[in-house]
């Protein structure tokens, strides 16, 4: 691997509080971030119902 | 030794996530792949064929980006996310890792491939200007970051095309991500 780029701690936590400052502040840009976070929940959910089925289906 | 990806996305799997329901507290990821002013001809329109198609993108898992690149000489941090991120040739990859400590960090492995010119790619974490790239034939990039801190993060890595000629293209071959 040629091309590594390192960014420490304190470099990624200012971009990231720095950009969660410009989404908080653009009502479009708002609600695209929540819809993103929400299809990640939801995937997760799915997930968590598919897998108590198949839980339950072991028991007699 | 060999490290399995925690996420793999790229143009057939834009949207994935390491989340197992068996183990709801292990550290896993969510991850989305953007592409903005990509591009594709229905035929190369050469012989032999460039590989420019529509059909040659799909074939490949790939998505190219060009014909709106950045000026290299612009490196600077973004004050318009609109219109020097969004609309221009840029690929955005956002994680979302969840349960995961100040301890660990994130190793992107992010896949370039020259398809025509001299692309460079100009990497952003979030709005901020990181460092430019440029890619030679079938490249690889790799960017490892520090987990921020305790707390939900959700951390945007911004993938934007530079070049001085307009018609310059390079291919997004996919991002593989690890939690170390």
């Amino acid at each position: 691997m040629s091309k590594l780029i390192h960014l420490d701690r304190k470099k990624v936590k200012g971009a990231c509080e720095k950009f969660k400052t410009l989404v908080n502040s653009d009502e479009e840009l708002k609600r695209q971030f929540e819809y993103m976070e929400s299809i990640i929940e939801r995937v997760k959910k799915e997930r968590d119902e598919k897998h108590k089925i198949e839980k339950g289906g072991h028991k007699k | 030794m060999n490290l399995t990806p925690n996420f793999a996305v790229s143009a057939r799997n834009p949207l994935v996530s390491s989340y197992n329901p068996a183990d709801p507290t292990a550290p896993h990821m969510g991850a989305m792949l953007f592409a903005y002013g990509s591009t594709a001809r229905p035929d190369s329109y050469t012989y032999p064929p460039r590989p420019f198609s529509f059909q040659s993108q799909y074939d490949n898992d790939e998505i190219q980006i060009g014909w709106d690149p950045a000026d290299p000489n612009d490196e600077n941090d973004i004050n318009n996310y609109a219109n020097q991120l969004l609309r221009k040739s840029c690929i955005a990859v956002t994680i979302m890792p969840r349960n995961v400590s100040v301890n660990n960090q994130h190793l992107i492995i992010f896949g370039f491939k020259s398809i025509y010119g001299s692309p460079l790619i100009q990497f952003f974490v979030g709005t901020d200007f990181v460092r430019t790239e440029q890619i030679d034939g079938d490249d690889q990039v790799a960017i490892l970051l520090d987990h921020p801190g305790t707390g939900i993060y959700n951390i945007g890595i911004y993938a934007r095309l530079a070049s001085n000629s307009y018609s310059t293209i390079a291919a997004f071959t996919g991002a593989n991500g690890y939690i170390l």
